[in-house]
């Protein structure tokens, strides 16, 4: 029976694919290689985005930049 | 009853953000099935959503952090056997935010730039909402930077250059002398409030921001008085309020006074006529990206951010420099990455360079590598070890902290990265972002015309890349890790193309859409092509 080997390493596209590292695919998407709930090394989907704000502050344009300020109080 | 929970006690209140749920158990189960989250029907009624998985010890530790004034559901399920009883479900509550953190003597905000805007975080009364600052108009199709100094936020936009002001008092009035920054003035109403002032708009106006230093306010009629850094006398009588900082103010960046006259004794140099990149080093503020001179790059005085004035033997003076050998016209610069007050890279077009130490006194400006660019201004980022990351014109590389290496992380990898995603900075936004909760850099490419995108995840724990796509409304336009007090708010930021402010949460399965109620978006080609160890390959579905 074969073996079952998730592609903890990412991708690669370095080699041919007899001799393409262990731990690698030479094409995939939207994974990750950690189980983003329980942080076990046993792949997953990406996690999803969602909204931190509730404004759409771009009116339908880009966020184009983003910082932080810190400032003191007496 | 079998289960019984230890902790957190069923209806606590101000239960610690990185709660853990014990149990007991009087009948020595085999295992435990967990249902946890914020939905109580779905807990009650064991929904697949809420489904934490099964466990063997009395214990289960979410793994994620809660959010703050938040109530939480749970319940356990015995498993003995092939029985499986159904527990209760208890409710607990995490504290807020505000009762969290006591005593607090500074406050942070995330501040934006959108739709002509600029707008930052309700920190006071409502966190999850940004309000625009009224009346400052920009233009967020043109290039646009901003940096954090002195408690300020300072823009460069096109030709024009703003200063949104989070702490100083406005003052207006008839000015007696020569008020310099700097100087302490004091008022004669009551409780004689006092402010060190930090910028005047010059004599057209003689409007004066500076730093309350105490509790009092300024008010119509006061007279604030005080002696200048050449000990003369001088005194401003205000004719209208002082305005407080909240909202913040913003006024036009200029040097201390705009004043143009080289012999005016209060002269402090002239801003670049046009700046597209801002940086903070070392207490200056650097500027560059001036395409007339795009080689250069003009450094404010040190704790100064209104004088440029270049002065000899002074070591804290403005610094004009480019990234060149002598009698060499510079690389152009793209982006500047500093470390702290360390260093400052240079990302230039064909080149990477190093500022060590303080360009004024006894640093070194040297090329750390004279064959790799930079891909764009926002195109790096910094990981929580102080690792520099950046999409190069031939890869993807890690500069180590301390410069102790420079690596190209991509060459053994995907060594045609570059080239494979047809880098062209006119058309597309490249951004690098570190989000420290899932130990990671966030690498997004987005095709300015249309929002389509190609994107990276670099694990920093297996040092893998990971293809990643994206609905084209959320691909990315801008990325930063916010160290917010509020740790649910600590968290990599990600400036959306549909003008919203998002964040990967490992809670959610699918992609929050722009609607203004949820509606979740499939993960699309959630897939990796496998190699078994007989050769063959498969495709894969991740779970």
């Amino acid at each position: 029976m074969a073996k079952f080997r998730f592609p903890l390493l990412g991708v690669n596209k370095n080699f041919a694919a007899s001799t393409r590292p262990d731990y690698t695919s030479s094409d995939m998407n939207n994974v990750r290689p950690f189980d983003v709930l329980e942080e076990r090394a046993r792949g997953g989907q990406r996690p999803g985005m969602r909204k931190v704000y509730n404004q759409d502050i771009g009116s339908g344009t880009p966020v184009v930049k983003i910082a932080q300020i810190t400032t003191v109080e007496l | 009853m079998a289960i019984t929970p230890t902790s957190p006690t069923d209806s606590a209140t101000d239960v610690p953000i990185n709660a853990v749920l014990v149990w007991t158990d009087s009948v020595e189960s085999d295992s435990y099935k967990v249902y946890f989250g914020t939905n109580e029907t779905k807990v009650t009624n064991g929904d697949s959503d809420v489904f934490r998985g099964e466990v063997t010890e009395l214990t289960y530790d979410p793994r994620v952090l809660l959010t703050y004034s938040t109530e939480y559901f749970w319940r356990i399920d015995a498993v003995l056997g092939a029985a499986v009883t159904t527990g209760s479900v208890y409710s607990f509550t995490v504290i807020s935010s505000t009762a969290n953190i006591t005593g607090k003597k500074y406050k942070k905000r995330l501040v934006a730039l959108a739709d002509d805007s600029f707008h930052y975080e309700d920190i006071d009364s409502q966190p999850s909402d940004m309000i625009a600052l009224a009346s400052l108009v920009l233009d967020t199709s043109e290039p646009i930077d901003m940096v954090e100094a002195y408690q300020k936020i300072f823009i460069v936009n096109g030709s024009d250059k703003w200063v949104v002001d989070f702490s100083n008092t406005k003052v207006v009035g008839t000015v007696s002398g020569r008020i310099t920054r700097g100087m302490i003035l004091v008022g004669d109403g009551a409780g004689n409030a006092q402010m060190v002032v930090d910028f005047w708009t010059g004599s057209a106006t003689d409007i004066f921001y500076g730093f309350n230093t105490t509790s009092a306010v300024f008010t119509n009629g006061d007279v604030l008085s005080g002696q200048n850094k050449d000990g003369e006398s001088v005194s401003i009588t205000l004719t209208a309020d002082g305005v407080l900082p909240d909202p913040p103010h913003y006024y036009e960046w200029t040097t201390y006074g705009d004043i143009t006259d080289p012999t005016d004794p209060d002269y402090k140099g002239e801003m670049p006529s046009l700046s597209t990149i801002l940086a903070r080093f070392r207490g200056r503020i650097s500027l560059s990206g001036n395409s007339t001179v795009p080689h250069s790059w003009d450094m404010t005085r040190q704790d100064d951010p209104f004088d440029l004035l270049f002065l000899e033997e002074d070591a804290a003076s403005a610094v004009l420099g480019a990234n060149a050998a002598i009698g060499q016209i510079g690389d152009v610069v793209i982006s500047e990455m500093p470390y702290n007050d360390d260093y400052l890279i240079f990302g230039c077009s064909n080149s990477i360079w190093i500022l060590a130490g303080d360009p004024a006194g006894g640093g070194s400006l040297d090329p750390l590598n004279e064959t790799t660019g930079i891909m764009g201004r926002d195109a790096w980022c910094k990981d929580g070890d102080g690792n520099t990351y950046f999409v190069g014109t031939d890869g993807i590389y890690r500069i180590a902290k301390n410069l102790t290496s420079f690596d190209n992380l991509t060459m053994d990898k995907i060594p045609t990265i570059i080239k494979d995603l047809g880098l062209d900075a006119d058309k597309q936004v490249v951004t690098m972002g570190y989000d420290g909760r899932q130990h990671g850099l966030v690498i997004g490419v987005t095709e300015r015309e249309d929002g389509s995108n190609q994107n990276f995840w670099y694990d920093l724990r297996t040092g893998g890349f990971f293809p990643e796509s994206y609905p084209n409304q959320m691909s990315l336009f801008g990325q930063f890790y916010y160290k917010a007090d509020n740790a649910e708010y600590k968290r990599l930021m990600i400036g959306c193309n549909d003008g919203f402010i998002r964040t990967f949460d490992v809670t959610y399965k699918n992609d929050e859409l722009n609607d203004t109620a949820y509606t979740a978006q499939d993960i699309d080609f959630v897939s990796y092509e496998l190699l078994w160890d007989d050769g063959d390959f498969d495709e894969g579905v991740a779970m």
